[in-house]
């Protein structure tokens, strides 16, 4: 049973999550020394699918190398660039190496990436993509073709709470729910009312779907204006902005509303853990990490 | 379906702050125009509740083909031998 399995649905204890960088280049001696930095705080580790609409070392073959390394992969399949035959060789491919957390997303659109000019494929949705990772599962692929004994996969999605139309992303939650994810991992969100509405209302209507929100380490407000302007769905009020632009140390302003948002965020009902991510690479995770409670893992 | 990434269930994450899509900024996201009239239009509960129906894979052979004949004939409404959903609306 995968950990993420086991401390989402046996125990209340907080589950945290981060991404995995992804590999372009430097083999297995860059896996290693990822590995060796995300180990000891987080119980899984997302396996990215061509972040952002930029090519990079597969889904698979990255969850592969990190389960290697002792990290355990919730491989994300997306469906910008797959159709349904590819995602669900995907999914077989994760089961043949013992990878059970996969996560379905829709994906960033060609446009957010280096190579705009591509086929945008989006054969099946991300919606569509949970019902057939839970279809097989149950022993068939899409087909009805027989697969035994059927895989056990963890099925995950990924919600946006502050993006238009808000009360709807509720609504999509616990479609999500349905059709078979067990969790969700959230955009990351700047506004705290928005995030705290989307919670409300998933407790409210699908209680045994698990929230895992994010947060981000940033260094200064650089970063912040950049997901505001660049990234679609992302969001950040220009007073929080400000708030870090204009104090007089960045890195610890932002560090600081970082922790703000953080604790915050766990408060929140159905909310277990956070997810992290983290674009500064330096002391400040472990600094975070210890101010929420945590202590690394040993092992 | 306008919607440039095709998806049948939604809205994606990368819908603007002013309501545009992802893709083509200049557009309102489709979704959120058709839950816009979901909201606000008299339309019968039976209809609204279809908005959160799982929805199936498109079968790509009707690409070109008529909806309305599709619609008529029932064809639209084939799905793949293996797909189920567990809310019974296929």
């Amino acid at each position: 049973m995968s950990q993420m399995r086991q401390k989402l649905e046996n125990t209340y204890e907080a589950v945290f999550t981060s991404e995995f960088p992804a590999l372009d280049g430097g083999g297995m001696a860059k896996v290693e020394k990822n590995a060796a930095r995300l180990a000891p705080w987080f119980v899984g580790v997302n396996a990215t699918d061509n972040p952002a609409a930029h090519a990079h070392a597969s889904n698979t073959a990255s969850a592969i190398a990190m389960k290697m390394h002792g990290i355990e992969p919730i491989m994300q399949i997306v469906c910008r660039d797959k159709n349904r035959l590819a995602i669900q060789a995907d999914m077989m491919g994760a089961a043949l190496h013992g990878i059970e957390n996969i996560s379905l997303l829709t994906g960033d659109d060609v446009t957010a990436g280096d190579e705009p000019e591509t086929r945008r494929v989006f054969d099946i949705d991300s919606t569509q993509a949970i019902n057939i990772a839970r279809i097989i599962t149950t022993g068939t692929y899409l087909s009805g073709r027989a697969i035994k004994p059927a895989p056990d996969f963890y099925i995950s999605a990924v919600e946006n709470p502050a993006a238009p139309p808000f009360d709807y992303r509720i609504e999509r939650a616990l479609k999500k729910y349905r059709a078979g994810a067990k969790y969700l991992q959230l955009q990351i969100c700047y506004h705290p009312d928005r995030l705290e509405k989307f919670c409300a209302g998933v407790a409210k209507i699908a209680p045994d779907l698990k929230l895992i929100p994010t947060i981000v380490l940033v260094k200064s407000a650089k970063p912040m204006s950049f997901m505001n302007d660049k990234v679609p769905g992302i969001d950040i009020p220009l007073d929080t902005i400000n708030r870090v632009s204009s104090a007089a140390d960045q890195t610890e302003e932002a560090y600081k509303l970082t922790v703000e948002l953080a604790k915050h965020a766990m408060t929140l009902p159905s909310v277990r853990g956070l997810h992290v991510t983290d674009f500064r690479h330096d002391d400040s995770l472990d600094r975070l990490m210890y101010e929420l409670g945590q202590k690394p893992k040993t092992n | 379906m306008t919607c440039p990434k095709t998806l049948r269930n939604g809205p994606c994450g990368g819908v603007r702050e002013n309501g545009n899509c992802e893709v083509i900024p200049d557009m309102q996201c489709v979704w959120l125009k058709a839950y816009d009239r979901k909201v606000f239009l008299p339309l019968p509960t039976v209809w609204k509740e279809h908005f959160n129906e799982l929805r199936p894979p498109v079968d790509m052979r009707l690409q070109g083909s008529s909806s309305w004949i599709n619609l008529v004939t029932k064809r639209d409404q084939q799905t793949p031998a293996g797909w189920s959903t567990t809310d019974g609306a296929h």
